[in-house]
């Protein structure tokens, strides 16, 4: 059972979340890029502090907003400026052989579907994508550069800041002030999965990334979530794609 | 291309484990990491071990758990003390009346301010369940001494005459010694099949938090005859008004001149240590009348039951050929069966429709309340149906059970004996189950627990007393010399003595239970590993017992004096093992010549039923009966079975499997019946083992020792 309620009006990330990825038509195919967005039950919870409902759609996808970087060091809602550039997917099954003295018993551990599926684990590797802030005009905004007076909107800030907070976020605490798990929260969607998808779960490795001269300018990371739920239900994901694509073949 | 075994079975076999483990009446299945059931023959209840994860301390009640419960502000403290201060000004005699009728007309204003929060407090779902059903259970608590004068002992009240019936304290489990328990396994290789495995109470917890906070609740169990180890002869613990089990009449039954239960048969005997005696027939659910001519003294004590234990289902099973001198068993529900398989289904343990009605409790005079059955049919309505037979899914049976602790208490158990119909004149059945028996207890009733006194009582006469997985209380005469092929091949009703007065096995309708000869079949391809052992030293050729023509000597101290022997010798194994003597005594009195001969068969059987021993790891095989004879095929021997568990380690990784420990082997000697069949012995063949239960049933007509063999041309 999630912890977070999807259906109150503070936590409905998944409305806020689509109408960002695809606008208010979220048939739509033609978003260039859909970034990946990561977020936890505390930071959902720190929008609910700092900021009114009607707020939370700005604060999620305009962090260059002055009033979102004063408030808050940490982004409530971190959205990748470079997608992670490798997601495999991971679901062992649940299955223990032991050999008698004629033969071999195949022990399947199922679940309430009677799947012998064992928990799905995400391992991402990325790249940070340009973050050298020379020259970023986006920096004379948010203060942190020193360099930009002048050049073009490299993305270098909130490329690095996004790559901090997911950081923070792999190692943020499991356990929250009331007692209560702090969920981990991931949008995703490709071209397998042309549907946002929710992945909610925890992080099962922090973030590992190298700091080399052969990329002085971008990073190289990863790191692993294993998957406590999908929503929509990944068993159901056939059927909602279907309904997804014919929705759009219909427009 | 299939690979198969060499029966043609594929070599490559599924197996679908599950389980489900009710504590206190809630599910907490999610939770469990592991879980082991043990059964066993010897001096102890079955056990359990369940482990459970205790993440964020769900089965804890935490210090901030326990603040948010029972709160700080002014107004609750008030309600609190205006509580304590109603307390006060009642008599102390009449707190027990003012706790029942709180506990009557609901809660006090404080309970429905603890009730209330922990309903809302983000307790969990499960804690929240369990608290809220025990927070507000009060039972009178100690009348203090008045040791700090007038005015201290007005205090003190306060603190000591309410108290909780579950206690909690921060930081502790939020589960009790002596919740019930129901754990439920699912036979993996046929996953419609579900059983009972194991029925008791809790008895133990270990809260581990290791040095990364992996948390994890341990929690041990032991079977319903937990019970009867705390029951001297006069109490009974699950009653909680000691006043009602004091009884004047009882300290005779203590008295240094009684000899306690002496003259009675072993049906009597179990029959009044587990449901007492009512000598007024007033009230109470068993009463001996005059079925013992030589108990007079045991007749007029007023003895307390134990437990809930029903009668109602209870019988003493007759099985063999007939006798024509009966063991008389007035006021004792009996019935007689034509063959094993219809006394296995009466004690089966696998998940039946029929055991919603089975098992449901009766009240303390004995009767099964109407409004029982009504309640269990209407639980049966709103059951969810299995899909393919459209009758009531055995999971919903199963979560009836586990969940309704108070329509199938685990203390509700019955008590099944399986004794013989006859033996053959010489050693008759009345020389075993009485003159040996005669005077067990002398001198040791004061005070020894109905437990103790049980297993005494069996292992003088070498039966078997033990718990089934489903709660009953067993007591049958050792089953060595049978075949797993005696207790059916095929399906049979399920029988069951449904009211005590019913005076015969009656079957549910369309309920079959079985086929269980497989069951009592360990097959090359379902074991792991084993290891069978033969001990020398533990082998007898001889045995000497001694009878007492007259009484009373034996306790001046005179015993072998005036005693006779009476022995039994294996002449034919003494030039292998030698002669190997054994002297044995009972803790009483043996009368007469033909109970100290077959007391010697007796005690020269147990000691050589561990000389060969077999230890098996096998695939989980959940059908496994304790004293069932096992027939184990990559030994091609059958011995019984002493003790088994069943354990499951969930996950990736886990595994589930059964062990079994059996003794009293027999192997195979070239024998054969007149139907071909193998017929398996002891060390030495039928002489070595003389008294054969199968031979005096005249189960085994057909075989006559070197007679039967076959011919050497086929």
């Amino acid at each position: 059972m999630p912890i977070i309620d999807l259906s109150s009006e503070i936590f409905n990330i998944q409305d806020v979340i689509a109408n960002s990825l695809f606008g208010t038509n979220k048939t739509s195919l033609k978003a260039a890029r859909v970034p990946m967005s990561f977020t936890s039950t505390r930071r959902l919870r720190l929008i609910n502090e700092n900021f009114g409902a009607t707020e939370i759609a700005s604060v999620f996808f305009d962090p260059e907003q002055e009033d979102v970087q004063t408030v808050q060091s940490e982004l409530p809602v971190i959205q990748m400026g470079v997608n992670p550039a490798s997601i495999s997917w991971k679901q062992p099954k649940r299955i223990t052989k032991k050999d008698t003295q004629e033969g071999s018993i195949f022990f399947h551990f199922t679940n309430a579907r009677g799947q012998n599926n064992d928990i799905l684990v995400l391992d991402f590797k990325g790249n940070t994508g340009n973050i050298n802030l020379a020259g970023d005009t986006a920096s004379v905004i948010s203060g942190v550069g020193a360099l930009g007076a002048t050049g073009s909107d490299t993305g270098a800030v909130k490329k690095l800041i996004a790559w901090h907070n997911l950081w923070n976020l792999t190692r943020e605490t499991m356990i929250l002030d009331d007692n209560t798990t702090n969920e981990f929260m991931i949008t995703y969607t490709s071209a397998a999965i042309p549907l946002e998808i929710m992945l909610i779960g925890f992080f099962s490795a922090n973030l590992e990334w190298e700091d080399s001269a052969s990329k002085p300018n971008s990073k190289d990371y990863s790191f692993s979530f294993t998957v406590q739920e999908i929503v929509p239900d990944i068993d159901d994901l056939v059927k909602n794609i279907s309904t997804f694509t014919s929705d759009i073949a219909a427009t | 291309m299939t690979i198969v075994d060499t029966k043609g079975n594929s070599q490559a076999r599924h197996a679908f484990p599950a389980y489900r483990v009710y504590i206190f009446g809630v599910d907490v299945t999610e939770d469990v990491m592991n879980v082991e059931v043990n059964y066993n023959t010897g001096r102890a209840p079955n056990t359990c071990s369940v482990v459970l994860g205790n993440e964020l301390d769900k089965y804890v009640l935490t210090t901030a758990n326990f603040i948010s419960l029972f709160g700080e502000s002014d107004v609750e403290t008030q309600a609190i003390q205006k509580r304590k201060q109603e307390i006060m000004n009642t008599g102390v005699g009449e707190i027990a009346a003012l706790m029942a009728a709180h506990q009557q007309i609901g809660t006090s204003d404080v309970d429905d301010l603890v009730i209330e929060r922990a309903k809302n407090n983000n307790l969990g779902e499960l804690k929240s369940k369990v608290v809220v059903a025990k927070v507000n259970v009060r039972s009178p608590g100690v009348e203090a001494p008045d040791i700090a004068g007038k005015y201290g002992g007005e205090n003190i009240r306060q603190y000591t005459a309410d108290a909780y019936r579950y206690p909690f304290q921060a930081e502790d489990p939020i589960f009790h010694a002596n919740d019930p328990i129901r754990i439920f396994m699912r036979d993996p290789f046929n996953p419609r099949r579900w059983y009972h495995q194991f029925s008791g109470y809790l008895s133990n917890f270990d809260d581990m938090v290791d040095e990364n906070n992996q948390r994890i609740l341990t929690i041990g169990g032991e079977g319903p005859s937990k019970l009867l180890r705390y029951a001297r002869v006069t109490t009974n613990p699950a009653v909680l008004d000691r006043q009602a089990i004091i009884k004047s009449r009882d300290l005779n039954f203590r008295s240094a001149l009684s000899e306690g239960f002496s003259g009675l048969t072993l049906p009597e005997f179990f029959f009044t240590v587990l449901f007492g005696n009512d000598p007024d027939g007033e009230s109470g659910k068993f009463t001996l009348e005059e079925s013992s001519p030589a108990a007079k003294q045991v007749r007029s004590m007023k003895i307390a039951g134990v437990g809930n234990f029903r009668i109602n289902g209870s019988v003493v099973v007759e099985y063999g050929a007939d006798t024509k001198d009966p063991l008389q068993l007035i006021n004792i529900p009996s019935a007689g069966v034509t063959d094993l398989a219809q006394y296995q289904s009466l004690i089966d343990h696998e998940v039946k429709e029929s055991d919603l009605y089975d098992l449901v409790a009766e009240d303390t005079d004995g009767n099964i309340p109407v409004e029982q059955q009504t309640t269990v049919e209407q639980l049966i309505s709103r059951a969810k149906l299995d899909p393919q037979t459209r009758q009531i899914a055995t999971e919903e049976i199963i979560r009836i059970i586990g969940e309704r602790t108070d329509l199938y208490p685990i203390d509700g158990g019955r008590l099944i004996m399986l004794i013989p119909s006859s033996f053959q004149a010489e050693i008759n059945r009345e020389t075993l189950l009485k003159d040996i028996l005669r005077s067990f207890a002398l001198n040791t009733t004061s005070f020894k627990s109905r437990l103790g006194l049980m297993y005494d009582v069996t292992e003088r006469i070498e039966f078997v007393f033990y718990e089934s997985p489903k709660g009953d209380l067993i007591c049958e005469f050792p089953l060595y010399d049978f075949d797993p092929d005696d207790f059916g091949k095929t399906e049979v009703p399920h029988y069951a003595m449904k009211r005590k007065s019913d005076g015969e096995l009656t079957p549910f309708e369309n309920i079959s239970r079985g086929p269980f000869n497989d069951r009592f079949t360990v097959a090359k391809r379902n074991t792991f590993n084993f290891s069978k052992g033969i001990t020398d030293e533990k082998v007898r050729t001889q045995v000497t017992s001694y009878y007492h023509p007259l009484q009373g000597y034996k306790s001046g101290g005179t015993s072998r004096e005036f005693a006779k022997p009476e022995e039994v010798t294996l002449d034919h194994l003494i030039p292998l093992y030698w002669l190997r003597l054994e002297q044995v005594e009972p803790k009483a009195y043996i009368a007469t010549r033909e109970a100290a001969k077959l007391y010697a068969h007796l005690t020269l059987n147990k000691f050589n039923a561990d000389a060969r021993s077999l230890g098996i790891n096998a695939a989980p095989n959940l059908g496994l009966w304790l004293n069932r004879p096992i027939y184990f095929e990559p030994r091609n021997c059958i011995g019984i079975l002493m003790g088994t568990s069943h354990s499951v380690t969930w996950g990736t990784g886990g595994s589930m499997d059964s062990r079994l420990n059996l003794n009293y082997i027999r192997g195979w000697d070239g024998l054969v019946d007149d139907a071909g069949n193998a017929v398996f012995t002891t060390i030495g063949g039928f002489p070595g083992r003389p008294l054969n239960y199968k031979i005096l049933f005249r189960l085994r007509d057909n075989v006559d020792g070197a007679a039967k063999l076959p011919d050497a041309t086929g």
